[in-house]
């Protein structure tokens, strides 16, 4: 294929990163290609969490590289360098937060306007009508001037989505963004996954539920204790893993 | 009897102007710090941390002899009424560091997250994000540094600025009544305190969440 030539989006290379005396990441290798949907699997504590915040910096690393559309993300720079360098990256890499991380002062819309016109992307005007239009895209036309908490956690956490969309970013990632959510509200969320993913939008998810994954992922990732066990697409590593621990894994997860 | 009661009224505006300015200044000087002392760089942390420890643990009377008659003997001329706003809003400006300080350290973190994710700076994050909802925070804590300040600002009495406590000393030398002039200057503070409350909660509702 002719797409599997070009650099990955983002590339990491023998990544370390430790909390203190402890060890979260020994030494990982990933890839991410334009248009792919990753699926990060493994027990809870295998540091999944940190491995996604490393790629936008919310942590830093002990070691390795993490390259992102051919810029080195952790680039020993000079402080103020430093931050002008995030900043510029974190525009292009939307995230989604377990508990939302909704501004609690602002309306939907004013959630999902703010940062494209404080950063310049785009005038007031502009912000607006293209709010409008992703909160119609996530379901949510009708709830634009609601305050975060009058909205359900399954809106609330579309809204997030719908924000870190109107930055126009080139991969999104999501850490467990339905684990907080009643069960009745994990499906509206999900769908509003599935459907990124059909428009090609490259992902990152973080996730427990395999069978989601198994719908909606390229590519799976499997990590415990800080290494990646094993990888592959779905129908490898879902049904038939090389690896025990992957199987163990499996077992014990629809046995629950 | 009537004559005082003016008096009295007077003294009250006296004791109001010195404790707004006061409570102005000590805001000012409360962000500056509340902010400095939350910095990355040890030489901006290190001034405010030192400054809320030095006025918070020597007693406003001292500060405030030292600022005018130490100013006076150093050739710092002032007013009774410049020293008194000025000492009583470096003062309460400590306690005022700590409530804001406060206020902004208990946001949730994963606000600023969400901030810097969508690429706004750490200063964007501050303002638009974490200051707005600190706001609500620090209302009812900066209320009680306010109300504390206002019962405080009698100490300048004793650099004769003619405000409700020193009135009520005045009128005492010259009646022999301490019981009743007492007593009239209490009641003058609990109405500018009363008042002031109220100003609070109203303050308090304008900046709570809206729904
Ligand atoms: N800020 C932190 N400080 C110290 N330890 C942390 C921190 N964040 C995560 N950890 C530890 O790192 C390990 C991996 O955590 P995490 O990446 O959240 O795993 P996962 O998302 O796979 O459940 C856990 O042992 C966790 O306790
Ligand atoms: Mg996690």
């Amino acid at each position: 294929m002719q797409d599997t030539k070009r650099e990955p989006l983002i590339r990491i290379r023998n990544l370390r990163k430790s909390f203190g005396p402890l060890e979260v990441l020994k030494g990982i290798d990933m890839e991410v290609r334009e248009g792919q949907i990753l699926a990060l699997i493994g027990p809870s504590g295998s540091g999944k969490s940190t491995l996604l915040r490393t790629i936008n910096q919310l942590e830093d690393v002990t070691s390795g590289e993490i390259w992102f559309d051919g810029t080195l993300v952790n680039a020993d720079l000079p402080h103020r360098a430093r931050e002008k360098h995030l900043n510029a990256l974190r525009r292009n890499i939307g995230m989604v937060f377990q508990h939302f991380n909704l501004f609690p002062h602002m309306t939907a819309l004013e959630n999902v306007t703010m940062a494209p016109v404080l950063l310049g992307l785009h005038t007031k005007a502009q912000a607006r009508e293209n709010a409008l239009r992703l909160l119609a895209k996530v379901g949510l036309s009708d709830r634009a001037d609601y305050y975060p908490s009058r909205l359900s956690g399954g809106q609330k956490q579309r809204v997030a989505i719908a924000r870190a969309l109107a930055m126009e970013p080139k991969v999104m990632l999501f850490d467990e963004v339905t684990s907080a959510l009643d069960p009745e509200l994990v499906g509206e969320v999900n769908r509003t996954m599935k459907q990124l993913a059909e428009e090609n939008m490259t992902m990152v998810i973080v996730t427990h539920e395999l069978k989601f994954a198994a719908d909606t992922a390229s590519h799976i990732v499997f990590m415990a204790d800080g290494r990646i066990v094993e990888e592959g697409p779905p129908d490898q590593v879902l049904r038939n893993p090389l690896q025990a621990r992957t199987r163990a894994f499996l077992q014990q997860d629809f046995a629950e | 009897m009537q004559r005082v009661w003016i008096f009295f009224a007077q003294a009250s505006l006296t004791t109001i102007k010195i404790s707004g300015l006061a409570i102005l200044l000590g805001l000012c000087l409360g962000f500056i710090a509340a902010l400095s002392s939350l910095s990355r760089l040890t030489v901006v942390r290190w001034p405010a941390r030192a400054y809320v420890s030095v006025f918070r643990g020597t007693p406003a009377l001292i500060q405030l002899f030292l600022l005018y008659f130490g100013g006076l003997q150093l050739g710092l001329e002032m007013s009774p009424i410049q020293a008194g706003i000025i000492g009583l809003g470096i003062n309460i400006g400590a306690y005022m560091t700590e409530s804001i300080r406060g206020a902004i350290i208990a946001v949730d973190k994963g606000q600023t997250e969400a901030g810097r994710c969508l690429g706004l700076s750490r200063a964007q994050t501050m303002a638009r994000v974490i200051l707005p909802q600190a706001a609500r925070l620090m209302v009812r804590p900066l209320g009680v540094n306010s109300v504390a300040l206002i019962k405080g600002s009698a100490i300048v009495s004793t650099i004769s600025v003619t405000e409700l406590t020193y009135t009520a000393h005045r009128f005492i030398s010259s009646t022999y009544k301490p019981f009743e002039m007492f007593i009239l200057a209490a009641i003058f503070y609990l109405i500018i305190i009363t008042l002031f409350m109220r100003l609070v909660q109203w303050i308090d509702t304008r900046v709570a969440l809206k729904e």
